[in-house]
C-alpha cells in the first residue's frame, strides 16, 4: 500500500509518503516550492519528486490525500467567479445588509468587505415572486415561473455562469428551489447552478443566503483546478484514488468537493490539527493544545479526550463572511515568524497582526524588507543559526535583524537591542497566549492538564515559552513539525455532515414530533450510506454520530447535543436535554434546568476510519546530552536576557530515550526546537521531542 | 516616558490591556449566545463596560454608543447611592434617568468584584429588555406626558445581596413585566456576562498583583487622554457653533433648535449645549443619556484608536444647559424615546460644530431611527409577544471625505454597533410575514461621496391585529450632508411608515400607535445617511454605478447628481445635457 499526502502552504508544497506492507514501512517526506498560479502543478511536482526520493513508481500510489488552500485563497483575494442570483422578491439585499454590525468603532476610514466586494453583485440579485411560510413550508405565493426564466435568460446574456438560487424558508421546503434550478438549467445549461438547500439546509436566511453564494463564487475555480489536479497526475501515470481535507477534519472526494467547495475553507490547517492528534495518539497523550505558527498567521485548536472539537455554527466564518459548514474549531490569529513589531501612534509597543509575509519577508532575509519582525527577534538572541535556516535554503544576515530591531523599537523605547528584541517574543507570545486562552480557558478547558504541541516551521520555537504562559502541563514539538499538516492527510477519516432544520420543543415533543425527528435522522443517514456506497466503503466500516443542535427557547444561538443512537423516544429524549445542559454550561457558566431546549438542527456525521500511517521507531538510545548528535555550542539569550553558550544538536541523529537539558537546541531541515534553561527534552519512540520543566 | 508618569513595563502593559480586552468580549459572547429575547440576542442591544473602584471607566466595550456615555455618570451615582455599603457578591440593577440611566427599558446590571476583600473592579452590563411594564408595551409610550406612564423606574436597587439572590425583588419586577419569561431570560444572560467579567479579572489580579494591574490601568487612561488631547490640540483654539432642528415628529410643539458651542483651548475642549423647555411628550433627554450624545458626537469627530476609556473625556467638559430643557430633563419628564429622539439630533448639533473647526475631518450625519414596536397575541402558543424590531430602524451611514457612506448599518446612536435579526427567525418567533426587508432606491443622500441607503421593512399580522407603536424622527428632515453636500430628491432620503388598507396606500410621518390587521400591511422605511461634499461633482461613472446597482433611479441622478440619460434602460448618459445641467449647479 503506498499511500501519500500533499499539504499546500503559501510559500512550500510538503509531501510525505508512506509505503507499507508486510515486509516494510517506509515513510519520505520532501518538499518543492508552491505555486500559487496554479497549485497542481507542484501538487504533481512534488509527488514525482517524493516517488524518486522513496524509489517507488507514480503509477503504484493507491491513495493521494490533499489539502489545498485553493478555495481559501480565493476569498481572501476576492478572485472568485461573477454571480448571479435568484432571491425571494423584497429581499434581494439580504447579502448587501448583511447584519449591519461594522467592523470597528469609531472609525469611518474603512470598507465593510461584505458592501465592498459582495459575493453577488446587486445588479446580478434578481428577485423572484414566490413565498413559503413557516414552521411548514407551506406555498403563501407561488413560485413565478416566468420571473424564473426571464432571469436566467438576463444571466445568460450578461455571461453570468455560476448562479445560486436563494429562498426564504427553503429548509423547510425546497420544491420552489429545485424547480428553479430546472428551469434555469434548460436556459442555460453551462451554468453552474447552487440551491441554498442543497448546499446548507439549515435556518437563517443571510447565513444560508451568503454560505451559497460563497459555494456559487468559488465553485466553478475549485472544480477546476480539482480537475485540473487530476488530469495532470493520470498524465503522470498517476491513477489513485484522490481525497480531499475538509474543514471539519474528514477527507472527502473530489466530486463531493467540487459540489461543495465551502467545506474546503479549513483544507489547510485542519490537517495540522489532526496530525498532532495523531502524534498525541502515538505517545498516550490525549488532551492537547495545538498551536501551528506559520509566516503570518498561528493556527490554535484544542483535542480534548483525543476528540477534534468542532466550532459551533454561526460562529463559522471565513474573511468576515458567513460560512454555514462543519469546521475545526481553529481560531487563526495574526502572529508568526513575519509578524512586524512597531510602535504604534499612540506610543504602545506592539507586533502584528500585519505581517512582512514571504515577499520581501522578516528584514534578516536581506529581500528589502526594513521592519522588525519575530524571525529577527529570534535570530537576534542567537536562537535561530544563519546556517540552519531551513538547512540553509534561505541565506539570512544577522546585522540587518539587528539594524531593523535598533532602527524602530530599541532606540524608540531607549532600551538594547536584546531587550527590544526579547520583547517582541513577550508580546507575540503574549498575544498567542490569550488566543490560547480564549479557545480553551474561556470554555472551561485548564490548560494545566493539557500538552502545547507546537509545529508548523515556528512552532518549536515559541512552544515552550507559551506553555509557560498558560500553564500547560508539559510541551511537545513533533518529529517534523514542519510538516505536521501534510502528516495528517494520512491519517484522517473519510467524513460526511448532513443536517436539517427540525424546530421542535423537546421537553414538550409529541409522538408525532419524535417520528418526525426519526424520519430526518434515517433520511440523512439514507443519504450518507449512499455517499459511502460510492466510496466502496464496506457497512461494517461505518460509523455514525447523532447531534441535535439546540438552544433555550427563545434564544438566538445553538449548542451541540448528542443524540442516543436509537430513536428518539418520549423516554431517551430527556438524555438530548441533559446533554446540551451540559454542554451550554462548559460553554457560558452557566444552563437552565426549568428552561425548554429546542431543537434547530439535526446532524448526521458518518465517517470511515482509513489506514493509519505507520511510523518508524527510533534506534533506541538512552544517553544524556548525546555527544553523536552535539553539533556545536553558540551563544543565545534566552528570557533572563543572559548569554549562555548554548549546544545545537542535529535531530536526525538522536535516538529514542535519548535526554537533553535546556539550554540547548534542537535543529532540523524544517523547524528549530528551543529548550530553555529549566527544561528537559525526552526524545519519544518515534521522533518526537516531550519538553518538560525541571 | 509613560503617559501616568509611572513606572510602567510596556510588555506588562500590553499583557493587562490584551487579558482587559479579552476579558470585555468574553462579556459580550455570553450576553449575545445566552440572551433570550431578539432585541438582545439578534439585534445585540446591549452593551459592556468596565469600571475600577473609583468608579473610573477603565474599558468601553465596542458596543452601542448611546449606551456607553451614560454608564460613566450611571455608576457613580450607583456608587454614590449605596456610598460604601456594597459587599462581596451584591448584584446591583437600576434603570431610572435620575441616576443617569438612558431609558427605563435599558437595563443595567452593576457587579462588585471583590480581591482579598476589597473592591477593586465593577463589570457592567446594559440591555434594552423587550418590555418594562407600563400602560403600552415595549416601553414607548407616545402618549405619556409623565415618565411615571412609560413604565417601571428602578432606582439602584440589590437583586443579590451578599451571594444571596432576592427572589421576592425579581419576582416583584417581573411580575411589572410583559413577557415574563424574555425578561428572565435576558436577566440570565445580563448577570452571566457580569459573572464571567469578573473571573476572569479576578484571574488578572491574581496573576499579576493588585498593583500592577492598576497601575497599567492608570497607564491605559492616561493614553487614552493623551490621544484625546493631541487630537485637540490640532484643532484650531476658537468657539465653533452647531445648530441642529429637531423635527415635529407628531407632538404639536413644533420644530426645536438644538444648539452646541464647542470652545477649543489648547489641548481642553468645553461643551455647551442649550435647548428649548422639556415638553410632555417622549423625546425628553435627562442629562446622563445626553452625554452619551455628546459623546458620540465628539467621536465620532475624533476617530481616535483604542483604547476607549474615561481618560478620553478628562480634558472635555459639557455644560448640558438649564435644568428642564430637552438635553437636561428632570423629573417626571417622559423620556422613553430619548435614545435616538433628541439624541441623534444633540449629537449632530455637537458634530456640525466640529465641522466648523476642521471640515475635511466629519463625517456627514448618518440616519436617524425612526423604527417601530410590535405587539400582539400569537395564537401558535397561546401568549402574548412583544418586541421592538431592530430590523425597522437601520439607516444609511453618513459620507466622509473620502468614501461614500455605507448601507444600512445606522442609525446615528448606534453607529454601526447593531446587528439586525433574521427574517426567518422573526417569523418564526412571532405571528408576522414579513414582505420586504432591503435597500431603498435614491435614499442615500446625494453628496460627490453619496451617504449610504437606508432600508424598508413591511410587515403583516398572520390572523390577529397587531398594534404598532412607531417612534423617532427623521420624516421630513434628511440626514444633513457635510462639505456642501445638499439632496435635491429629498423625499425618497426620509423616513416614513406606509400602511397599505383595502389597496389604499397611507403615508405617516407622526408617532402614531395603529392597529394592523391581518390583510393590511405596514412599510417601515428608514433614512439614508448624508452626502459628503457636491453632488454635481460627483463622478459621473460612480452615478451610472449606483444606477447600474438600482440605488439610483433615472429622476434621482438628473435631480441630485445632474447627470441626464438618454436611455436608461442601457445606462447611456448624455452627456451634453449632463454637462448643461451640472453647469447650472456650478
Amino acid at each position: 500500500m503506498i499511500r501519500v499526502g500533499v499539504d499546500v502552504g503559501g510559500t512550500f508544497t510538503d509531501i510525505i509518503l508512506e509505503n507499507h506492507d508486510a515486509n516494510k514501512n517506509e515513510v519520505t517526506v520532501t518538499k518543492v516550492s508552491s505555486t500559487p498560479h496554479d497549485q497542481s502543478e507542484g501538487v504533481v511536482k512534488g509527488v514525482l519528486q517524493v516517488c524518486q526520493l522513496a524509489g517507488v513508481s507514480p503509477s503504484d500510489i493507491d491513495m493521494l490525500y490533499h489539502g489545498t488552500t485553493v478555495a481559501t485563497n480565493m476569498v481572501i483575494e476576492r478572485d472568485g467567479a461573477e454571480v448571479g442570483m435568484l432571491t425571494t422578491r423584497g429581499f434581494r439585499d439580504i447579502l448587501h445588509m448583511a447584519r449591519h454590525k461594522r467592523p470597528h468603532n469609531f472609525s469611518l476610514q474603512y470598507e465593510v468587505p461584505w458592501q465592498s466586494k459582495p459575493l453577488v453583485k446587486r445588479r446580478n440579485r434578481i428577485p423572484i415572486t414566490e413565498r413559503l411560510m413557516p414552521p411548514t413550508g407551506e406555498v403563501e405565493t407561488p413560485l413565478n415561473e416566468d420571473e424564473v426564466r426571464a432571469a436566467a435568460e438576463l444571466l445568460k446574456k450578461r455571461g453570468i455562469n455560476s448562479i445560486v438560487v436563494a429562498f426564504l424558508f427553503s429548509f423547510l421546503n425546497n420544491d420552489h428551489e429545485m424547480r428553479a434550478k430546472e428551469i434555469v438549467s434548460s436556459i442555460h445549461p453551462d451554468a453552474y447552478i447552487y440551491t441554498s438547500s442543497e448546499v446548507v439546509n439549515v435556518i437563517r436566511e443571510y447565513e444560508r443566503f451568503s454560505s451559497t453564494a460563497m459555494n456559487a463564487y468559488i465553485g466553478p475555480k475549485t472544480a477546476r483546478y480539482l480537475s485540473n489536479l487530476e488530469n495532470r497526475l493520470k498524465k503522470e501515470g498517476i491513477n489513485s484514488q484522490v481525497r480531499i481535507m475538509q474543514s471539519n477534519g474528514g477527507i472527502s472526494t473530489i466530486e463531493n468537493s467540487s459540489d461543495r467547495p465551502i467545506g474546503l475553507l479549513l483544507s489547510g490547517p485542519a490537517g495540522g490539527v489532526i496530525g498532532a492528534r495523531s502524534t498525541g495518539e502515538y505517545n498516550n497523550i490525549s488532551n492537547i493544545i495545538t498551536i501551528d505558527i506559520g509566516g503570518t498567521s498561528a493556527d490554535i485548536s484544542v483535542i480534548q479526550d483525543g476528540n477534534l472539537r468542532i466550532k459551533n455554527p454561526r460562529d463559522t466564518e471565513v474573511a468576515s463572511l458567513p460560512v454555514l459548514v462543519p469546521m475545526l474549531d481553529i481560531d487563526a490569529i495574526g502572529a508568526g515568524g513575519g509578524s512586524i513589531a512597531y510602535i504604534d501612534d499612540g506610543g504602545a509597543f506592539r507586533v502584528g497582526p500585519k505581517s512582512a509575509g514571504a515577499v520581501p519577508g522578516p528584514a534578516c532575509y536581506g529581500n528589502g524588507g526594513e521592519h522588525p519582525t519575530v524571525t529577527d527577534a529570534q535570530v537576534v538572541l542567537g536562537r535561530l543559526d544563519q546556517e540552519q535556516f531551513l538547512g540553509g535554503d534561505i541565506v539570512i544576515k544577522p546585522e540587518l535583524a539587528e539594524k531593523a530591531i535598533k532602527t524602530h523599537i530599541a532606540d524608540a523605547l531607549g532600551m538594547s537591542v536584546t531587550e527590544a528584541a526579547l520583547g517582541i517574543l513577550k508580546i507575540i507570545n503574549n498575544n498567542m497566549a490569550l488566543a490560547i486562552n480564549s479557545n480553551s480557558v474561556a470554555k472551561g478547558i485548564d490548560p494545566r492538564g493539557f500538552t502545547l504541541m507546537g509545529f508548523g516551521g515556528a512552532g518549536p520555537l515559541h512552544a515552550v515559552a507559551l506553555a509557560e504562559m498558560i500553564s500547560a502541563k508539559n510541551i511537545i514539538s513533533p518529529s517534523q513539525p514542519g510538516i505536521t499538516a501534510a502528516l495528517g492527510l494520512l491519517v484522517s477519516d473519510l467524513k460526511y455532515e448532513y443536517t436539517r432544520s427540525v424546530l421542535i420543543p423537546l421537553n414538550q415533543a409529541s409522538d408525532n414530533d419524535l417520528a418526525q425527528i426519526n424520519q430526518i435522522v434515517e433520511d440523512l443517514k439514507a443519504e450518507a450510506d449512499q455517499q459511502l456506497d460510492q466510496d466502496n466503503v464496506p457497512k461494517d466500516k461505518r460509523q455514525y454520530e447523532y447531534i441535535m443542535e439546540c438552544r433555550y427557547l427563545g434564544q438566538g444561538f445553538e449548542l451541540r447535543a448528542k443524540m442516543p443512537n436509537e430513536p428518539l423516544t418520549t423516554k431517551n429524549v430527556q438524555v438530548v436535554i441533559d446533554n446540551f445542559y451540559d454542554v451550554h454550561k462548559q460553554q457560558y457558566g452557566h444552563a437552565f434546568k426549568d428552561q425548554i431546549t429546542e431543537a434547530i438542527t439535526v446532524r448526521v456525521v458518518a465517517s470511515a476510519d482509513v489506514e493509519k500511517l505507520q511510523l518508524n521507531k527510533l534506534e533506541k538510545g538512552g544517553s544524556k546530552n548525546p555527544e553523536y548528535a552535539h553539533l556545536y555550542n553558540r551563544d543565545t539569550v534566552f528570557d533572563d536576557n543572559k548569554a549562555v553558550s548554548t549546544p545545537r544538536y542535529d535531530r536526525g541523529k538522536l535516538k529514542s530515550g535519548d535526554t537533553i537539558s535546556g539550554p540547548a537546541i534542537v535543529t532540523q531541515h524544517n523547524s528549530t526546537t528551543i529548550i530553555p534553561p529549566d527544561y528537559t527534552a525526552t526524545i519519544l519512540e518515534v521522533g518526537d521531542i516531550l519538553i518538560e520543566k525541571n | 516616558m509613560s503617559y501616568s508618569g509611572k513606572d510602567i513595563d510596556p510588555i506588562t502593559l500590553s499583557v493587562v490591556r490584551g487579558a482587559l480586552e479579552t476579558t470585555q468580549r468574553e462579556m459580550t459572547l455570553t450576553l449575545e449566545k445566552t440572551a433570550r429575547s431578539s432585541v438582545f440576542n439578534l439585534a445585540h442591544d446591549y452593551s459592556t463596560a468596565l469600571f475600577n473602584s473609583d468608579p473610573e471607566m477603565i474599558l468601553q466595550g465596542q458596543d452601542i454608543p448611546i449606551h456607553l456615555g451614560s454608564l460613566i455618570p450611571a455608576m457613580k451615582a450607583v456608587n454614590k447611592f449605596f456610598d460604601g455599603k456594597i459587599y462581596e457578591g451584591d448584584l446591583i440593577l437600576h434603570n431610572d434617568p435620575d441616576y443617569a440611566g438612558s431609558h427605563i427599558i435599558d437595563t443595567c446590571m452593576y457587579y462588585p468584584v471583590f480581591f482579598k476583600g476589597e473592591l477593586v473592579f465593577w463589570t457592567v452590563c446594559k440591555g434594552h429588555l423587550t418590555d418594562i411594564g407600563g400602560p403600552v408595551p415595549a416601553g414607548y409610550n407616545p402618549a405619556a406626558t409623565e415618565i411615571y406612564a412609560e413604565g417601571l423606574r428602578i432606582p439602584p436597587i440589590k437583586i443579590w445581596d451578599k451571594g444571596v439572590p432576592r427572589d421576592d425583588i425579581l419576582n416583584m419586577l417581573f411580575t411589572n413585566m410583559r413577557a415574563r419569561r424574555d425578561q428572565e431570560g435576558d436577566f440570565n444572560a445580563l448577570i452571566g456576562a457580569c459573572k464571567v467579567g469578573a473571573r476572569n479579572l479576578t484571574n488578572l489580579l491574581e496573576k499579576y498583583g493588585k498593583q500592577v494591574v492598576l497601575d497599567c490601568i492608570d497607564e491605559l487612561l492616561a493614553m487614552a487622554e493623551n490621544h484625546m488631547r493631541s487630537m485637540i490640540k490640532k484643532v484650531p483654539d476658537g468657539v465653533y457653533h452647531g445648530v441642529a432642528t429637531l423635527e415635529d415628529a407628531g407632538h404639536g410643539f413644533g420644530d426645536m433648535d438644538i444648539s452646541a458651542e464647542v470652545n477649543i483651548k489648547g489641548d481642553t475642549c468645553h461643551i455647551t449645549i442649550d435647548s428649548p423647555p422639556q415638553v410632555p411628550y417622549f423625546i425628553n433627554s435627562y442629562e446622563g443619556n445626553s452625554y452619551s450624545g455628546v459623546y458620540l458626537g465628539l467621536m465620532m469627530f475624533a476617530q481616535l484608536p483604542p483604547p476607549y476609556n474615561e481618560g478620553l473625556y478628562r480634558c472635555i467638559t459639557v455644560d448640558m444647559g438649564e435644568k428642564g430643557t430637552l438635553c437636561n430633563a428632570k423629573s417626571p419628564a417622559p423620556h422613553a424615546n430619548c435614545t435616538t429622539t433628541p439624541m441623534e439630533t444633540l449629537t449632530d448639533a455637537v458634530r456640525l460644530a466640529f465641522e466648523q473647526a476642521a471640515p475635511d475631518r466629519v463625517s456627514a450625519s448618518w440616519g436617524h431611527a425612526n423604527g417601530c414596536n410590535i405587539a400582539g397575541w400569537d395564537t401558535r402558543h397561546d401568549e402574548e409577544y412583544v418586541t421592538m424590531v431592530l430590523a425597522s430602524i437601520i439607516s444609511g451611514a453618513g459620507a466622509t471625505s473620502e468614501q461614500d457612506g455605507w448601507h444600512a448599518v445606522g442609525p446615528e446612536c448606534c453607529f454601526g454597533a447593531l446587528t439586525s435579526g433574521d427574517i426567518e427567525m422573526l417569523e418564526y418567533s412571532y405571528p408576522i410575514i414579513i414582505h420586504r426587508y432591503s435597500l431603498m432606491e435614491d435614499s442615500g443622500g446625494a453628496g460627490k461621496f453619496r451617504g449610504g441607503s437606508g432600508t424598508c421593512w413591511e410587515v403583516e399580522p398572520l390572523d390577529k391585529p397587531m398594534t404598532m407603536i412607531t417612534f423617532g424622527e427623521g420624516r421630513r428632515i434628511p440626514a444633513m450632508g457635510a462639505g456642501g453636500a445638499k439632496s435635491e430628491f429629498v423625499e425618497a432620503k426620509v423616513g416614513r411608515l406606509r400602511i397599505t388598507r383595502d389597496g389604499k396606500e397611507q403615508i405617516i410621518k407622526e408617532n402614531v400607535i395603529e392597529q394592523i390587521m391581518p390583510g393590511e400591511k405596514a412599510a417601515n422605511m428608514n433614512p439614508g445617511g448624508g452626502g459628503f461634499g457636491n453632488p454635481f461633482e460627483r463622478e459621473i461613472d460612480r452615478v451610472v454605478q449606483d444606477a447600474r446597482n438600482g440605488l439610483v433611479s433615472e429622476k434621482g441622478a438628473k435631480m441630485d447628481y445632474g447627470v441626464v440619460f438618454s436611455d436608461f434602460k442601457n445606462l447611456q448618459v448624455d452627456a451634453a445635457a449632463t454637462q448643461a445641467l451640472r453647469a447650472k449647479h456650478a
